[in-house]
């Protein structure tokens, strides 16, 4: 299975990334129409991290038609190229892909964070709040909600303390939670 | 405590673990079937069954579908995209379905016992198409090249059969017993063999790394069962000095350990010199 070598060979430096207070200085900050993919809304910000100078971004992509599809993420570059920290609020479980772990202990459903061990590989886990279907079906139907627990997860906060705010680009019309992907399609042969 | 070695307690074990993989989620008028089918993009499979006509429909729910890429795929050109979605949608009788931009595979059937391999078709489709678009593309470039001097090569060989006294061409042989390394071609004469590696590239490391494979399968022909008994009595590198990524100097340092395997190594310009070489194994 593939597994990330810079993260693997650098892991302390990563906990550091991953533990230590981080700031995002633009609060709120704005979702636009993700070059190349017309069906995400996207927005990457600049994260100050008190230990590194090194450029980190907070990314947050929305997909344009189901609100409750949407993901969280941090990236800094000087560490590997894909996002080193993701939170995906729908989709499909993830599969921890670990001989040692039991086989229906494998899949973690959505939603779900998503973080390197320490060989390198990318491994899904839910928090307690996720765990709780309530609070779990509420963040689906709320992007900022889901961004306040990665910032919780990822110790990220806007300068004065509080939890950094995603603001959308029109009202949300429906972020319900559990929303039909084949309403409407007549799958006519 | 272990339990006891028997098709019933097997079978009640894997598939009771197996079941807990299988999930539900209500979505609208349709249900999200979670699988324990899962992709090498380390993902679990998702399929959506709803009602139409009053047929199942059993959907893909616009997962796969390259906007959405919620199976985490690698970027793909569209034309290899397009291509194993064909290929696979017909070995499983998979149908698409496009609405407002929007791409969907799916299968339909009318009746509840045919759902079961609705579903398990559905989740083939999915495994197949995300695992074959997700592997690493190989240089098409460079396995084109290769192919061609391998062809070449072989082809000079077998034209220089008479002078080599009935002895039989081999291409791509391997030695019984060493299976990790593959030599373009065996000249085999009664009782005793010789070697030929192919070394090219159309860019310099991968000429290199030719090379360096070519000198490690000698060494292991060297140490095998077949030096021992005295069968193994040329052995020839033949380099492709038409190859882009030819460069002599680039490879000083290997030259010496092909050497050292009493390999010789002979230009492909040089080609001639080959027939001797191996004739005098004769």
């Amino acid at each position: 299975m593939n597994t990330n070598a810079a993260i693997r060979h650098g892991y302390a430096h990563y906990r550091i990334l991953l533990s230590e207070l981080k700031t995002v200085p633009i609060c709120p900050f704005y979702l636009q129409p993700k070059p190349n993919n017309a069906s995400y809304l996207q927005g990457i910000v600049a994260v100050v991290h008190r230990t590194t100078n090194q450029n980190i971004s907070l990314i947050t992509e929305q997909n344009a038609s189901k609100r409750s599809h949407f993901e969280i993420k941090l990236r800094a570059r000087h560490l590997c190229e894909e996002p080193f920290f993701r939170f995906e609020s729908d989709g499909p479980p993830h599969h921890n892909n670990i001989e040692t772990i039991p086989l229906p202990e494998r899949q973690v459903t959505t939603p779900h964070f998503h973080m390197f061990n320490e060989d390198g590989l990318w491994i899904a886990y839910k928090t307690p709040v996720l765990n709780d279907a309530g609070q779990a079906a509420a963040i689906r139907g709320d992007i900022n909600l889901g961004l306040a627990h990665f910032a919780q997860e990822s110790n990220l906060r806007n300068p004065k303390g509080g939890m950094p705010v995603v603001a959308e680009p029109q009202p949300s019309l429906l972020p319900q939670d559990d929303t039909d992907p084949l309403a409407g399609k007549s799958f006519a042969p | 405590m272990k339990p006891p070695l028997t098709c019933e307690h097997m079978l009640r074990l894997l598939s009771s673990d197996f079941a807990l993989l299988w999930n539900c989620r209500p979505r609208g008028n349709t249900l999200e079937i979670i699988t324990p089918f899962s992709t090498i993009t380390q993902q679990f499979v998702s399929v959506f069954i709803t009602i139409r006509d009053n047929e199942y429909v059993v959907s893909d729910g616009g997962w796969v579908a390259k906007e959405l890429n919620l199976y985490q795929l690698p970027d793909v050109e569209d034309l290899d995209y397009d291509f194993q979605v064909e290929h696979f949608s017909h070995s499983f009788g998979v149908r698409t379905f496009t609405h407002r931009g929007e791409k969907f595979f799916y299968k339909r059937c009318s009746k509840p016992e045919l759902l079961s391999g609705a579903v398990y078709d559905l989740c083939s489709f999915v495994c197949s198409l995300v695992n074959s678009l997700s592997l690493p593309k190989q240089d098409k470039q460079e396995k084109a090249h290769t192919e061609r001097f391998q062809t070449e090569a072989t082809s000079f060989l077998v034209a220089n059969a008479q002078n080599f006294h009935g002895a039989q061409i081999i291409p791509r042989f391997q030695l019984e017993g060493l299976q990790s390394v593959t030599f373009g071609a065996a000249i085999q004469f009664p009782g005793h063999l010789s070697l030929v590696t192919y070394v090219t590239g159309s860019r310099q490391n991968y000429f290199s790394n030719a090379l360096k494979a070519s000198i490690v399968a000698f060494e292991l022909a060297e140490k095998s069962k077949y030096q021992d008994h005295g069968m193994i009595r040329s052995k020839v590198a033949l380099l492709n000095n038409h190859a882009e990524g030819y460069a002599p100097a680039r490879n000083e340092e290997l030259m010496p350990l092909l050497r050292q395997h009493g390999a010789k190594a002979v230009n492909w310009t040089e080609k001639e010199q080959l027939v001797p070489i191996l004739q005098a194994a004769a």
